[in-house]
């Protein structure tokens, strides 16, 4: 620790700033990593920024003579049933969609990482009582788990939360144990056994950290899929609860007009998909920059 | 073993002069070759004007170290260029077409039925779905267009000629049912499916056993007799290459710097590098033993980077005798005019007789590890380190095998005795699998032994608790073979370094910083390595970073785990020559774990020859090696490529077999080219002492004694 | 020799059985729990809010709720062995009854999705991993891209809209039995079946791809150039089995994303099938409904997974014993 101490004072050392310097000239070459951040980013802001602008009266001002309005100037993306403003209710969706996401993902991963690492690292009947119970949690197929879950707590958009995280535990399980497992082969994790480290220490200084880009792929990825799947649970009607504008809702309550008003579907459908698509493209983008192997990288080094 | 030079093993007649062959016996021209590899960080001149030719039923050794471009340059001549790579340049003429020019489909009738390839990795070179006999009559059926039931039957025997035994219904195995050297056969077997006129073999035996690599290049070299094929052979085993090659081009940063008759250019090498090259191995080879520890000759530094262009003699920086001459521009290839079988790039050439390569170090004992070193060097007349039965056997199974039987465990290591004395290296030497590297993690209870103990000074270290054990982590230390794997890529050299005596609680915070750099400098580099990270360093300043850290707790003795067996020969002659100045100044104790046995034989001054989890040999170095009595020890000698044979070498058959399914009696009489019969197989020998050396092998019992024919031993 | 491998590949079988055997216990363990651990009274569920606290503790001794947890679970699990799933709460029929009535549906409606994805996914793949940034290539990155990121129940909304509302092609709603009116039941699954199938799709697309592009550049491809086999050939004959191999294993994942999709896509297209059944057991609080839909849907998910493990097995030869897929 004293070293970390030490080397703390001048955090941004030459060769730290060679390495992030590096990294990011190559997350600005790749396509796809900077598509995924603007549209991120966009989400981001629309997500933090919009409810300053938009309040959840406004989002939710009733005004029945002006149902099925189709999208103009009044209302760029036309009114609802009830004559809602569906833009007003889209910019104030986008925070469920990042809060839902991220908070299930923190859960999957707050829980999955430490299990798979210990799995991983200590191996033998520990490593197989933790990865049977995982793969037990993974016969279900994930919604399915997650509904039964919400419909037997109640449906409420914390518990659609709660329940998609626990169905996202094994995965990060597996990718953590995965990596951990072809980590500890490493000479240099021997080395630091053999130097006396404790195996926390171990663990959690020396292999972790070189497992780490399949798992922040792996959140990034997740972000993706728990979005979508609370987008289900909610046009289901056991995530978001009405009046709450969620854009799984949303679509829900369009079902009925959809020849009459489409309008109401299509901007939150394109609102799921472009946060859905963004994760995505983020987490293989990521992949390509944090693993350079699957780059033009043979060559003279390759005898 | 003699001193003599060592190029005698037959060679086919016709080719031994290349001086006056006659046009029409040239088989392949290779003139201004260029290939580069457009990378991220610019263009990659990794083959850059290569000029060689090829006569027939020739074999030219295509030698170097890594990144020098030999691989490259044999892909180049079969365009088996991937795609960042590009051949930009240059001609390949193969009888009179250019192999450039052709066509796709040209280019594929080319190499199907002219040329055949054999790679480095045979593991990964076979499709791992396709039964290993579809895939040799593939070779087949693109070559000659037979049916596929010919082919079939064609294909059994070619796994039949290149000693696949049972080929017929080995054919229809996949290729994870064979092991390494046999793998390579059938790649070998693919390779002449087309009776071709070229085979390109890129360092065919790298990955393979000294006994198997041996195999190989009976093998290859039987083949090119039959078949009268001329062979590219592509290494950086400078052994191999006298084993085999009839001339010798050698390449160096992405040109041939020499070329020649393998015999002359070996006896009397006229450019400087081959001259430094031969320097670095000949000490190791020439039996120098440790009672003389000389230290190697070496050529210091390391090669340079090929991206962009120079306007230099590119082995400038690391000749001693290159003068201003040589930083105008790279010279051409050229015929020395005294002998004009013979090419040289070199301005110097007439001069390399006065270049001389030398190895001076200036003793830099680390002051503050002298204080602990007091008295390391006398321990009376006990041994420092010393193990007693050591075993490891893994359990492999799974609950329901355990279910079904009680499987037999892998017996990875099977009761060893291992003494090593204050200041003395000891090594430990076997085939791959032997278990001598899980003997070694045992001694450092890196893994927990199964049974027997090891001791240190007086400390049961089998025995201690968890924090006895990690205060002896700071006497007992290792060295890793892959350099690479061995630093936390993370973690800057600085860190690397420091962490050990952090973790230890050496010394204040001002003295680790100064230690830090002190211990850089000990290993050879300076303190501009400090903020690097791993894979910003070469193989060989990441194996002095590794030996760096072991040194920063300063232990007394170090397991050194194959640490030069993954650099190339020059970079080995630093490393060893580092880890005697070392020994010498810090009283170091080393067991050196090895398949290397020339390397053994210049550094050790004990060996221990393993098998199957069992020493099978021990003693003195001389007294093991000159002569071996053991029959293991003696194969495994006799297996060494380049060395002169008095007699026929000794082929070990086989491999090393399962060590969860040991052999009955004497666990080598399965492949024991000794075997004296049925005792071998009912009787686990016993050690038997012979001359100051110990010996696990029936033939030392007096009772034999007459069924033995010592004549062919000695 | 074949027998042997043979004889490897029986008793690989026979330790992924024994698995799924071990793993469908825990399933069943887990599914119970869901429903009788986690906070939430069934008879509360069953009779609202609003029930007397007789009528509950009536309730409560007639569904045997005040026996302990494990008897309670035991007596389940004896009766699931038996075929005897015990009676829906909601309509009175045996559970079992309903789900054997519901099933083929399902089946169907997956085993079309999965069709539709694999017949589309494998050649687009293959193109694209040929043809590696072109056109082609990026044109099927999009198309993929499109596919994971389009929610199912919003891509069906679109299908109904276009196919039944505007061109009234195909029907948006319903089942009709395959086994007596083929044309009708595949007009009926159409919609829900390519909703289901276009996120596999796009996934074995983009694993295709990728996966045949690192097979391109393996040894045993330079192997195969330098032995003069034609680039067709590499590709078809070599490279694609090997890379069919990672496609396999994200079949079986997916197939997990297959069956969650089922139970929302049944409901947009109002599909009789298991799907809907379990969810409106969920919705009804039938708890012996929801065990036994939920454990049988789990078990079907494991026995496809075993038969992606077992044909994994079949076209890896390197598979023998040790842990699978």
């Amino acid at each position: 620790m004293a070293a970390e101490s030490a080397d703390a004072a001048r955090w941004l050392t030459d060769a730290r700033r060679r390495k992030l310097a590096d990294l990011f000239g190559r997350y600005r070459s790749n396509s796809k990593a900077v598509a995924g951040t603007i549209l991120i980013g966009l989400l981001i802001v629309v997500g933090v920024f919009g409810p300053l602008f938009v309040s959840l009266e406004q989002a939710n001002a009733l005004d029945v003579a002006n149902r099925f309005q189709p999208p103009g100037p009044a209302h760029p993306m036309g009114t609802d049933h009830l004559g809602r403003d569906v833009l007003l209710r889209i910019v104030l969706g986008a925070r469920i969609s990042l809060y839902i996401g991220g908070l299930s993902v923190g859960i999957a991963t707050a829980a999955g990482v430490p299990l798979g690492a210990v799995a991983g690292y200590v191996g033998g009947n520990v490593d197989d009582t933790i990865m049977r119970t995982m793969d037990i949690l993974m016969s279900f197929p994930p919604i399915l788990l997650a509904l039964t879950v919400v419909a037997v707590l109640g449906p409420s958009l914390t518990n659609a939360m709660i329940a998609i995280g626990v169905t996202y535990v094994p995965y990060f399980a597996r990718v953590t144990r995965s990596e951990v497992v072809s980590v500890v082969e490493e000479d240099f994790v021997e080395a630091a056994r053999a130097l006396g480290e404790r195996d926390s220490r171990v663990l959690f200084w020396e292999v972790l950290p070189n497992a780490a880009a399949p798992i922040i792929v792996q959140a990034s990825i997740s972000l993706a899929f728990a979005i979508l799947a609370a987008a289900g649970l909610s046009f289901l009607g056991l995530g978001a609860q009405p009046p709450q504008p969620s854009w799984g809702l949303m679509i829900r309550q369009s079902k009925q007009y959809l020849a009459q008003a489409p309008w109401m579907a299509i901007f939150p459908g394109l609102g799921i998909a472009t946060t859905v698509l963004g994760f995505n493209l983020l987490g293989d983008g990521i992949r390509d920059v944090l693993d350079p192997t699957m780059s033009a990288e043979l060559g003279a080094e390759n005898e | 073993m003699s001193n003599e030079p060592a190029y005698t093993r037959r060679r086919s007649d016709e080719s031994t002069a290349s001086a006056g062959t006659p046009p029409d016996d040239r088989l392949l021209t290779v003139s201004d070759l260029t290939t580069v590899f457009h990378t991220e960080e610019g263009i990659v001149n990794a083959v850059d004007g290569v000029d060689f030719h090829l006569d027939r039923g020739e074999i030219l050794g295509l030698v170097g170290e890594s990144g020098a471009g030999k691989s490259a340059t044999a892909r180049s001549v079969l365009r088996l260029i991937d795609d960042p790579g590009e051949i930009v340049g240059g001609r390949v003429d193969f009888e009179g077409t250019d192999v450039r020019s052709l066509s796709d489909e040209g280019l594929r009738e080319f190499r199907a039925s002219n040329t055949g390839m054999v790679f480095q990795d045979p593991t990964t070179t076979l499709n791992p779905t396709m039964t290993v006999g579809r895939q040799v009559a593939e070779a087949v059926q693109t070559a000659r267009g037979l049916s596929r039931s010919a082919a079939k039957r064609e294909a059994v025997d070619l796994l039949d000629r290149v000693g696949i035994p049972d080929a017929a219904a080995r054919a229809n195995d996949y290729p994870h049912e064979f092991s390494g050297g046999q793998k390579q056969r059938v790649i070998v077997a693919i390779a002449i499916a087309s009776e071709p006129d070229l085979l390109v073999a890129d360092e065919p035996t790298t990955a393979l056993d000294v006994t198997i690599q041996a195999q190989i290049l009976e093998l290859l070299d039987d083949l090119r007799e039959d078949l009268g094929m001329s062979i590219l052979f592509i290494t950086h085993d400078l052994g191999v290459v006298r084993e085999i090659c009839d001339r010798v081009a050698v390449m160096y940063a992405g040109s041939v710097v020499e070329s020649g008759p393998a015999e002359s250019l070996f006896s009397d090498p006229r450019h400087p590098y081959t001259k430094g090259l031969l320097a670095s191995i000949n000490s190791v080879d020439d039996g120098t033993g440790p009672a003389d520890r000389d230290r190697l000759n070496v050529i210091e530094g390391q090669m340079p980077d090929l991206t962009g262009t120079t306007d230099a003699c590119k082995y400038a920086d690391r000749c001693p005798g290159a003068t201003e001459e040589c930083r105008e521009a790279h010279p051409d290839l050229e015929p020395v005019p005294t002998d004009p079988g013979r090419s040289v790039a070199c301005y110097r050439h007439e001069h390399v007789g006065e270049m001389a390569y030398e190895y001076d170090h200036e003793s830099r004992s680390l002051s503050w590890q002298t204080d602990r070193a007091d008295g390391r060097g006398d321990a009376g007349d006990e041994p420092v380190v010393e193990t007693e039965g050591l075993v490891k056997h893994f359990d492999t199974s799974g609950p329901i095998e355990r279910f079904l039987g009680d499987p037999e465990p892998v017996r990875a290591v099977d009761g060893i005795d291992i003494e090593i004395d204050a200041g003395s290296t000891v090594g430990l030497v076997g085939e791959s699998g032997c278990g001598k590297s899980t003997a070694a993690r045992a001694l450092l209870r890196l893994i927990e032994p199964t049974d027997g103990s090891v001791t240190y000074r007086e400390t049961d270290v089998t025995a201690a608790g968890s924090d006895e054990l990690r205060s002896l982590r700071r006497d007992l230390q290792i060295v890793f073979q892959d350099p690479q794997s061995s630093l936390n890529p993370r973690r800057t050299v600085r860190q690397i370094v420091r962490r050990p005596m952090d973790l230890h609680g050496i010394g204040s915070q001002g003295d680790r910083a100064d230690r830090v750099a002190e211990l850089i400098d000990a290993v050879g580099l300076d303190t501009s390595h400090l903020e690097r990270y791993p894979h910003e360093l070469s193989g060989g300043q990441q194996q002095r970073v590794g030996i760096a850290r072991a040194l920063a707790v300063n232990p007394e003795v170090i397991v050194l785990d194959e640490p030069v067996s993954g650099l190339d020969v020059s970079v080995q002659a630093q490393i060893l020559n580092l880890l005697a100045d070392l020994q010498e100044e810090l009283d170091l104790v080393y067991l050196l774990i090895s398949h290397d046995l020339s390397v053994v034989e210049h550094v050790c001054d004990r060996v221990a020859v393993m098998y199957l989890g069992q020493i099978v040999e021990h003693g003195p170095t001389e007294a093991v090696f000159d002569p071996p009595y053991h029959p293991y020890t003696e194969s495994l000698l006799s297996a060494i490529p380049g060395l002169e044979q008095n007699e026929e070498r000794i082929v070990l058959e086989g491999n090393v077999p399962d060590p969860s399914n040991v052999p009955s009696g004497c666990r080598f009489h399965p492949r024991c080219p000794r075997k004296i019969g049925e005792v071998c197989e009912r009787e686990d020998p016993t050690d038997h002492a012979v001359d100051g050396e110990t010996i696990g092998c029936h033939l030392m019992r007096e009772e034999y004694a007459d069924e033995v024919d010592w004549g062919s031993v000695d | 020799m074949r027998s042997a491998i043979d004889a490897q590949f029986a008793r690989y079988a026979a330790r992924r059985v024994g698995l799924l055997v071990v793993s469908l216990l825990g399933v069943s363990v887990v599914t119970f729990g869901i429903v009788n651990v986690l906070p939430g009274d069934v008879a509360l569920l069953i009779l609202g809010n609003r029930a007397s606290p007789e009528r509950l503790e009536a309730l409560r001794q007639s569904l045997g709720l005040n026996r302990p947890i494990w008897i309670r679970y035991l007596d389940w699990l004896g009766g699931v062995l038996t075929g005897d799933m015990g009676e829906s709460l909601r309509f009175g029929d045996p559970v079992a009854r309903l789900i054997v009535q519901r099933l083929p549906a399902s089946a169907f409606l997956a085993g079309a999705a999965v069709v539709i994805a694999v017949t589309v996914a494998i050649p687009l793949g293959v193109v694209a991993g040929q043809a590696r940034n072109t056109w082609k290539d990026f044109t099927t990155s999009v198309v993929a891209f499109t596919g994971i990121s389009l929610p199912d129940f919003f891509w069906g909304l679109v299908l109904i809209l276009v196919f039944a509302e505007f061109f009234s092609v195909l029907p948006p709603s319903g089942y009709v039995n395959p086994a007596v009116d083929p044309i009708g039941g595949l007009r009926h699954v159409a919609l829900p079946a390519l909703s289901l199938g276009f996120a596999l799709m796009a996934h074995l697309t983009r694993m295709t791809r990728s996966s045949l592009i690192e097979e391109l550049r393996a040894g045993y491809v330079r192997l195969a150039r330098s032995k003069g086999v034609s680039e067709r050939d590499i590709v078809y004959r070599h490279a694609l089995r090997n890379a069919f191999l990672p496609v396999l294993t994200v079949i079986g994942l997916q197939i997990g994303f297959l069956f969650s999709g089922i139970v929302i896509i049944e409901q947009v297209f109002a599909y009789p099938g298991l799907g809907r059944l379990a969810f409106q057991a969920l919705l009804n609080r039938d708890t012996t409904l929801i065990q036994g839909s939920v454990l049988t849907i789990a078990t079907v998910f494991m026995l496809s997974n075993l038969i992606v493990d077992l044909l994994y097995a079949v076209l890896d030869p390197r598979v023998q014993t040790g842990g699978g897929a």
